[in-house]
């Protein structure tokens, strides 16, 4: 959790204060906005790990950037803060924008304490499995072409490489 | 004494395909001369008559025969005097079986025919009764004035059988119309009354409903703010709640200040101390800048309870207004840009919730009409007359640009039910009830509306005005 780059947006300045005064206490680096236009504009200059949006603001509104997120920039993760009136957009915020969990506004600290380092730690899974699942890729590349050239070969010994090595 | 208990049937009051009673055929014939009952009794009951006398009749050239022959045959009591005749009404009306006709003489020993008359008429005022006189002696005048009536006929003896044979039919037809013509205006009577108090029944039941209507309306606009008015609620909420876990966390630094806080590894003691009261000066203004919303917003809602409302308060409308945008503030933040106009108002008398309702219905619509981005502008003025009030009047617009109402739809959208939203949405009694409200001020209200233009309300309240004691 420390050192976490974490963008909050609400159109609600108290709101944001509050967050930030949470996650700051938590060791992370806070950056915040109040619309979801500015919001885009920071994930494009900063690495930012996670995002806590507010699903009710003006201008493109919760939705659309979250959705835009997923799209653009998907090794940020995201987590939607909503009233109670608003369940509904919640659940399309996860089932269409690939929102990992929401948040009920108002909500309780331990629970934000522990939704947002559940959702960096599976922010940190998801991109050393991808990172392997990439690795695996390069290496099963390899070893096609070199069974094309040389077939047979891959029977033998190779190191981690594609090096044939020689008894 | 009703038509019922003449005719002995149990009249239901709603059916009125009641075969017809059977024709009352009896006569009362009361004279003290047999000679005289005889014929009587040869003229309305010719089969019964003596053999004798029939051939008297043929022998003297009268023949029963030239008597009109009644459909079906008469029913005769021959009594020989007052006192007799006066027994046998008694028993006919005990026995539920009354004359239609009386043939009464005028001079008979003991009580003479008026004053039988009279006394007939104290037990069955429903006799139709001839008198049958011979002299000359009592003036039809003297006999009224015994009898008490004066609905009665004269014969004059010798009478022809003719006479007697029309009088009879012709009388006692008439009392059977008359009884049917009670019998019906009873039945009539008790029809309108059962309508009546169909009709007051109907009335309480149309009352109860449209209230029940009108609650489930301020039920579902409730409930359609219900959703804004969460959000208006629990923003504020959420950073009290945080501030206070903060301001906890402060109180901790207070108590222990050596502790490392976010300051980082070092940081001296004053200053640290004095950015603390100052975070919690801070966290304190916030969370009470945030409880004063939340007091704000449910003062608001409270103008929706049933037990706030009154009538015939003073009230400005300026301010109802700004009540009503302030519990929609919601819906319009984000697509909606509100333009408000607002005139110099005097206070006037009306129901203040009401007004309420009315125009949170209005700037519903308009929120609903705008499709995307639009403008809802709001102006109220005070005027000494309106376009349809001719008196000093409060004209208050909302005007949005949405979608528009068309043409075809304009004198539509005021009835109970009428919507253009899909099933499920909406009652369709928004604007019903707004025009119940304005009606119920004795105002008036207008709307202006194309497709694709927009469209503007226009509601004239009469100006009312709140005395200088309120």
């Amino acid at each position: 959790m420390r050192q976490s780059d974490i963008l909050i947006i609400d159109d609600e300045p108290y709101i944001v204060r509050a967050l930030s005064r949470t996650l700051s206490v938590l060791g992370c680096v806070v950056h915040t906005a109040n619309r979801g236009e500015s919001g885009l504009e920071i994930l494009e200059q900063r690495d930012i790990d996670l995002a806590i949006c507010d699903l009710k603001m003006p201008g493109m509104g919760g939705l659309a950037f979250l959705k835009q997120v997923q799209v653009q920039h998907p090794y940020v993760f995201t987590i939607a803060l909503t009233a109670h009136g608003d369940l509904e957009t919640a659940v399309e915020a996860i089932n269409t924008a690939g929102v990992y969990k929401f948040l009920l506004k108002p909500w309780n600290e331990d629970d934000l304490r522990q939704t947002v380092q559940r959702v960096l730690e599976a922010r940190l899974l998801t991109l050393e499995r991808d990172s392997l699942n990439q690795k695996v890729k390069r290496q099963v590349a390899i070893l096609k072409r070199l069974e094309k050239e040389h077939p047979g070969i891959t029977k033998k010994h190779l190191d981690e490489h594609g090096n044939v090595l020689l008894p | 004494m009703t038509s019922h208990d003449i005719i002995g049937d149990a009249s239901d009051a709603m059916s009125s395909d009641k075969p017809p009673s059977p024709k009352n055929r009896r006569i009362l014939i009361v004279d003290d001369d047999p000679g005289v009952r005889s014929s009587y009794q040869s003229i309305l009951q010719p089969d019964d008559m003596d053999d004798f006398f029939a051939m008297g009749m043929e022998v003297l050239g009268e023949s029963a025969l030239d008597a009109w022959e009644p459909q079906e045959p008469y029913q005769l009591t021959l009594t020989e005097s007052g006192e007799q005749g006066l027994d046998a009404v008694a028993a006919a009306v005990r026995q539920k079986r009354h004359y239609a006709l009386a043939f009464v003489d005028m001079s008979m020993p003991g009580l003479d025919g008026a004053k039988t008359v009279k006394h007939i008429w104290t037990m069955d005022p429903h006799v139709k009764i001839v008198i049958v006189t011979a002299y000359s002696k009592y003036t039809p005048d003297q006999i009224v004035r015994v009898a008490g009536r004066d609905d009665i006929l004269y014969l004059r003896k010798p009478f022809n059988p003719l006479e007697i044979s029309q009088f009879a039919r012709a009388l006692t037809n008439q009392w059977n119309l008359e009884r049917e013509r009670d019998r019906l205006a009873e039945n009539l009577h008790l029809a309108n009354r059962n309508l009546e108090e169909l009709n007051k029944h109907l009335e309480e039941k149309v009352k109860e409903k449209t209230a029940l209507l009108i609650q489930s309306e301020k039920m579902s606009s409730l409930g359609v703010l219900v959703a804004g008015v969460a959000h208006e609620i629990n923003n504020p909420l959420s950073f009290v709640i945080s501030n206070l876990y903060h301001l906890q966390d402060c109180a901790r630094s207070v108590a222990r200040p050596g502790d490392r806080t976010r300051e980082g590894n070092t940081g001296k003691r004053a200053v640290h101390a004095k950015r603390l009261v100052a975070d919690m000066h801070a966290l304190i203004d916030e969370a009470l800048e945030g409880a004063d919303r939340i007091a704000g917003i449910v003062n608001e809602l409270r103008t929706f309870s049933r037990s706030e409302e009154v009538e015939g308060v003073p009230a400005d409308i300026n301010m109802i207004l700004d009540s009503a945008v302030n519990l929609l503030r919601h819906e319009l933040k984000y697509n909606v840009k509100l333009i408000k106009r607002a005139g110099r108002l005097p206070r006037i008398i009306c129901s203040p919730q009401k007004l309420s309702q009315l125009f949170l219905n209005l700037l519903m619509n308009a929120v609903q009409a705008i499709e995307g981005q639009g403008t809802i502008t709001i102006s109220t003025r005070a005027a000494q007359q309106g376009r349809h009030l001719t008196s000093p009047c409060i004209v208050t617009t909302i005007a949005d640009t949405g979608k528009g109402i068309p043409a075809t739809d304009h004198d539509k959208i005021f009835d109970p039910f009428f919507t253009t939203k899909p099933v499920g949405e909406g009652t369709g009694l928004g604007l019903s009830i707004a025009w119940d409200i304005v009606r119920h001020h004795s105002g008036h209200i207008g709307v202006k509306s194309a497709p694709g233009q927009g469209t503007t309300f226009t509601v004239e309240l009469p100006a009312v005005p709140a005395g200088p004691a309120n």
